[in-house]
């Protein structure tokens, strides 16, 4: 976190612009410069990314480095509170739209559009001069990707995640906090309910985006909140704090330190697989009900299977899953977009 | 003594549309028996096939993680929670 250069006239806006926040005593005009010279990176710009943004923009945290893979589309418009007609109608990558929209919002701030798709290749260098890493994701190989990166340089984040009218968040300070690994050691198996097959709900997205962003700003303002698991239930209203206790000791990421997320031991492996497809290997030993698999998926698209693979259509693209978990993506050569479409409908 | 359980709402299908709903027992060992006797396949989704709990799945009492407890004897009183989770990816 840097602290700005003074400049009187500056501060002066600065300090009516955020007067309301300023004001508030565990801000106040120290607070309110911390965020200024802080830089946050908002992994995902979906959802839950989109409301983070909009939060910690209008907030006053000086940089915002917004990270994502995909590209707008229509239906990401009922929830994803960053875009709307206009932006969709140019196709732009969601962080660029999001980098757009970040700087109409507030213009005095930095916002850092990085169309790209986060990888142990890439991560430690976005992770570069972050003071706080917010889950935007849809996916688990990238939470602990980012939970590796985390732990290896320091940096506190801020997990999250929404389905239905449900979701949670926790904070990781590493060295301080239960790590995502504490809690969760491996990633839920392919194959469960994803939004595209059990839907979410703008309110329980605002919900979810809001307790991150507060976690956030409490880290950046030297504060961070204790290490509990909040669970939000948007349908009846609630909110949930659960104590998660020390760190676990033997955790593999922040104990051991392997760091297998980050350096390629562990997660998916892509490569492409012929003209125009890409294979997604899973982690040795899934095992998929196929039969079940293919009834959760019948709403999405036209779905075949049998005991060894099921066929999808969707998105103009095929996806041929096999029972431990592979699968293959036809129509693309493309990486990313095949790590999209599995994380969106198999789940991982 | 009537134990209060929450389960995802993903998982209400394995309890009979519910996602709030009581179960009686002495102690929490017992009230966790009892659980999966009347919902089996609720069982299935949160333990593995060494009946070992699911990586990605959390079971608390009374706000406390089950996994830190010493031993599952505990007596269940009026008002006692048990609150099921499972790890959220959407995003």
């Amino acid at each position: 976190m840097t602290v700005p250069q003074p400049d009187v006239q500056r501060e002066d806006e600065h300090m009516h612009r955020y007067a309301r926040q300023v004001v508030f005593p565990p801000v106040g005009e120290d607070g309110q410069r911390r965020l200024l010279g802080s830089t946050v990176l908002i992994a995902g710009c979906g959802a839950l990314g989109s409301g983070i943004a909009e939060l910690l923009a209008r907030a006053g945290v000086g940089t915002l480095r917004l990270v994502d893979r995909d590209y707008l589309e229509l239906h990401n418009l009922q929830r994803q509170s960053l875009y709307d007609e206009r932006l969709l109608a140019e196709a732009l990558p969601k962080a660029v739209a999001a980098a757009r929209r970040i700087r109409e919002i507030n213009s005095s701030i930095v916002a850092e559009a990085h169309p790209t798709d986060l990888t142990g290749d890439n991560v430690l260098e976005l992770f570069d001069g972050v003071d706080v890493v917010l889950d935007g994701t849809d996916n688990w190989e990238t939470r602990y990707l980012l939970n590796d990166a985390a732990v290896r340089t320091g940096t506190p984040w801020v997990y999250g995640g929404v389905i239905g009218a449900t979701g949670m968040s926790m904070s990781i300070v590493p060295g301080r906090t239960p790590c995502l690994r504490c809690i969760f050691p491996d990633p839920p198996p392919p194959g469960g309910d994803t939004c595209e097959t059990a839907g979410v709900l703008g309110p329980a997205v605002w919900m979810v985006a809001s307790v991150q962003a507060m976690s956030a700003l409490r880290i950046l303002l030297g504060d961070p909140p204790a290490a509990r698991l909040t669970t939000v239930d948007a349908w009846n209203a609630g909110t949930e704090g659960l104590d998660l206790g020390d760190p676990v000791p033997g955790c593999p990421a922040c104990d051991l330190r392997t760091g297998e997320f980050l350096n390629g031991a562990r997660g998916t492996g892509v490569r492409l697989c012929g003209r125009n497809s890409v294979q997604i290997a899973a982690r040795p030993g899934t095992r998929l009900d196929l039969g079940a698999v293919a009834i959760r998926l019948g709403s999405i698209g036209a779905v075949r299977h049998n005991e060894h693979l099921l066929k999808l259509h969707v998105d103009g693209h095929g996806l041929t899953l096999f029972a431990d978990g592979r699968a293959i993506v036809s129509g693309t050569e493309d990486e990313s977009v095949a790590r999209s479409l599995y994380a969106r409908y198999i789940g991982h | 003594m009537p134990l209060e359980v929450r389960i995802p709402p993903m998982l209400r299908d394995c309890a009979s549309g519910q996602t709030r709903f009581s179960i009686t027992a002495g102690t929490l060992e017992e009230a966790l028996r009892r659980l999966f006797e009347t919902y089996p396949l609720l069982q299935v989704h949160l333990y593995d096939e060494t009946q070992r709990l699911r990586q990605h799945v959390l079971i608390f009492f009374n706000g406390e993680s089950v996994a830190r407890l010493d031993h599952l004897d505990i007596p269940v009183r009026t008002g006692d929670q048990l609150t099921i989770l499972q790890a959220v990816s959407g995003g």
